[in-house]
């Protein structure tokens, strides 16, 4: 498998008038050709700006990359200008955002929209277009009967199928879909995910699939990546980070999980809150809320420890088990 | 009251069956044309602007065919044995009465209805577009953009628009294209308002990002996404500045400052009208009726629009 997207360094603060939000602390990820790769996170983590960040929608300002790089197919993302990179958009990446509510134009056919993107990236004629648009439909499981009806004559499951279809439509090499079924029902949840995952592997997409439904990951991925306070704390295979997790904040997310075979009667949660991005504690981010947390900790942050297994974790606990070490 | 009832029945039974036919394939526009059919007093005054469209294509019809001999006789030509006489029914031409060169209202009124519908629509169009574009730049790319244009905007906002209008016309002279210069600045500071705002709310929606993410640049994107979600407020405020227009011909024309006599634009009627009003009150009354009776049918119209446009508004 070889490398499709892989992400440097990538630091993106937002410069408000009344301080720096520091979203993202240098972010080091790689997506490998047709894999799916979870990121996990807390609201505020950073999950929306990574994935806006790839697709050059940072808003700027406030936005700023400050340092870092975004490697897709050997070019760096933050140095393409406009044109190369809305060629980039909808062709080669394309996003599934939150709500399919709002993600739709409410004035234009869902037909026509799913047309568009075609339309932008390949040259071919509106009836070509058209033709495929309504192919589209029918792959997500829509009549294309329904090719000239509006988004608000659909349902959520229906629109966030046609927003699939609208993302797919150019046969992109990586999907990022940022929470695509945190707005539907869980019965929905499970059908969009299932044809998710079919559309991908047949047509071997890569996905970033961002969420915080622990769950979803464990079935849909084939690697995990915890994000806390802008950073990647915790990197491995799904097997890994769930059976051999080794960051106090995994534990805690996982402890957080109802369990099917043990009868608890409280669930355990992680004392706290994330802390606020204006002021990032100095050391590890997360020390304030770990129970292990030492005097060193405090005052010096962790780099990321590639252990044995070839899992990586940022934590100075891991330090002696390190590879390195 | 047995029939009433049979009534009412067939009444609930058609709205189901339209609720049945419209569930599937009723686009925005069916659902906006539905609703505003609902407004009985938008219908009427959709009819009555029809109805001086209507007239004004076919006096300008008339004109061509008879090669303005029509014109030249009943509209301008003077029959000065005739002069204020009262209105009657005998003919047509005496209808609404004469003026004080004898020369039939009736007409003048059919025909000045082209100036007003003219000048107005053509006015509010050159202003829509202009402050439109104007508009949706400083609202799409904010900034330091929108600093400069909406500056500008204040102040041509900040002078008076009939004096703005009597300025333009003193320093360039009364002329028809004149006039439309003096109607159509004023106009887009207040058109290039409601277009920025308007653009304002649609730009931070998701759907705009989504269609960003696809791979659609900005003209697109203002194109197809921003404007036609923004086009409500904006059919309406045109609508609604176009009845302004005509009220703002008029008041020009009664200055002397707008079309000059003896061109039969209703404003100049009322000017000329004045000084006989004592004697034959005939003569400021019918252009007067006509310049309310189009800007109240635009108003009511704008109205109608506004709320058929509201999506809220389904009942």
């Amino acid at each position: 498998m070889g490398t499709l997207l892989e992400i440097k360094d990538l630091v993106i603060h937002f410069e408000m008038d009344d301080g720096v939000v520091h979203a993202l602390n240098g972010v080091d990820l790689t997506i490998h050709e047709g894999e799916t790769l979870g990121l996990v996170g807390e609201t505020g983590a950073g999950k929306t700006t990574l994935a806006k960040g790839i697709m050059g929608l940072t808003p700027r300002p406030p936005g700023k990359i400050k340092s870092g790089e975004i490697l897709y197919e050997d070019r760096n993302l933050l140095t393409l200008n406009d044109q190369e990179i809305r060629e980039i958009r909808g062709r080669h990446i394309s996003m599934i955002f939150q709500d399919p509510m709002t993600s739709l134009n409410p004035v234009m056919t869902v037909g026509d929209q799913i047309a568009e993107v075609i339309e932008t990236h390949d040259r071919i004629s509106k009836q070509d277009a058209r033709r495929k648009a309504e192919e589209m439909m029918e792959m997500v499981g829509i009549s294309c009967e329904r090719y000239p009806e509006y988004a608000h004559q659909f349902s959520g499951g229906m629109k966030q199928r046609i927003v699939i279809a609208i993302a797919l439509a150019c046969n992109p090499k990586l999907l990022i879909a940022d929470e695509p079924t945190t707005a539907l029902d869980v019965t929905i949840q499970a059908q969009v995910l299932e044809m998710m995952s079919r559309l991908k592997s047949t047509r071997n997409t890569a996905m970033l699939l961002i969420t915080h439904d622990l769950g979803i990951v464990a079935q849909n991925c084939d690697h995990v990546a915890i994000l806390y306070a802008g950073k990647v704390i915790e990197y491995g295979t799904v097997r890994q980070v769930f059976k051999q997790h080794l960051h106090p904040y995994t534990k805690g997310l996982l402890g957080s999980i109802p369990s099917l075979i043990e009868d608890v009667e409280r669930l355990t949660s992680i004392e706290g809150l994330m802390p606020d991005p204006v002021n990032l504690p100095q050391g590890c981010a997360f020390s304030p809320r770990c129970a292990h947390a030492m005097e060193r900790c405090f005052c010096e942050a962790p780099p990321l420890y590639l252990m044995e297994d070839g899992h990586s974790v940022r934590c100075f606990l891991c330090e002696h088990s390190s590879k390195e070490a | 009251m047995r029939g009433d009832t049979v009534t009412t029945e067939t009444k609930t039974l058609k709205t189901a069956a339209a609720l049945c036919e419209d569930g599937s394939g009723r686009t925005l526009w069916q659902e906006m044309r539905r609703r505003f059919k609902k407004n009985r007093m938008a219908v009427v005054a959709l009819c009555v602007l029809s109805l001086l469209l209507l007239i004004s294509v076919s006096t300008l019809i008339v004109d061509v065919a008879t090669e303005k001999a029509f014109y030249k006789t009943y509209i301008v030509g003077q029959d000065m044995p005739n002069k204020l006489k009262a209105p009657s029914l005998e003919s047509v031409r005496d209808l609404f009465g004469r003026d004080e060169f004898g020369r039939s209202i009736f007409f003048r009124v059919l025909w000045g209805a082209r100036y007003s519908l003219f000048i107005g629509i053509s006015t509010v169009g050159v202003a829509v577009l202009a402050g439109g574009i104007l508009g949706a730049l400083a609202g799409y790319y904010g900034g330091r953009l929108d600093n400069v244009i909406m500056r500008v905007m204040d102040v041509l906002l900040a002078i008076p628009y009939t004096l703005f209008a009597i300025a333009i016309v003193a320093a360039l002279g009364t002329s028809i294209v004149n006039l439309l210069i003096a109607m159509t600045i004023p106009r887009i500071p207040s058109m290039a308002r409601v277009v920025r705002a308007a653009v304002m709310t649609v730009k931070d929606r998701e759907f705009i990002e989504a269609g960003r993410a696809a791979g659609a640049s900005d003209l697109r994107i203002i194109a197809k996404y921003i404007l036609p979600n923004a086009a409500s407020s904006i059919i309406v405020q045109a609508t609604l500045s176009v009845a302004q227009c005509i009220l703002g011909i008029a008041a020009l024309s009664y200055l002397s400052l707008g079309v000059k006599p003896p061109l039969p634009e209703w404003g100049a009627m009322l000017t000329s009208a004045k000084s006989f009003f004592r004697d034959a009150w005939h003569i400021t009354v019918f252009p007067g009726l006509a310049i309310t009776v189009s800007v109240l049918s635009l108003n009511i119209f704008g109205d109608g629009l506004r709320d058929a446009l509201d999506p809220k508004q389904k009942r």
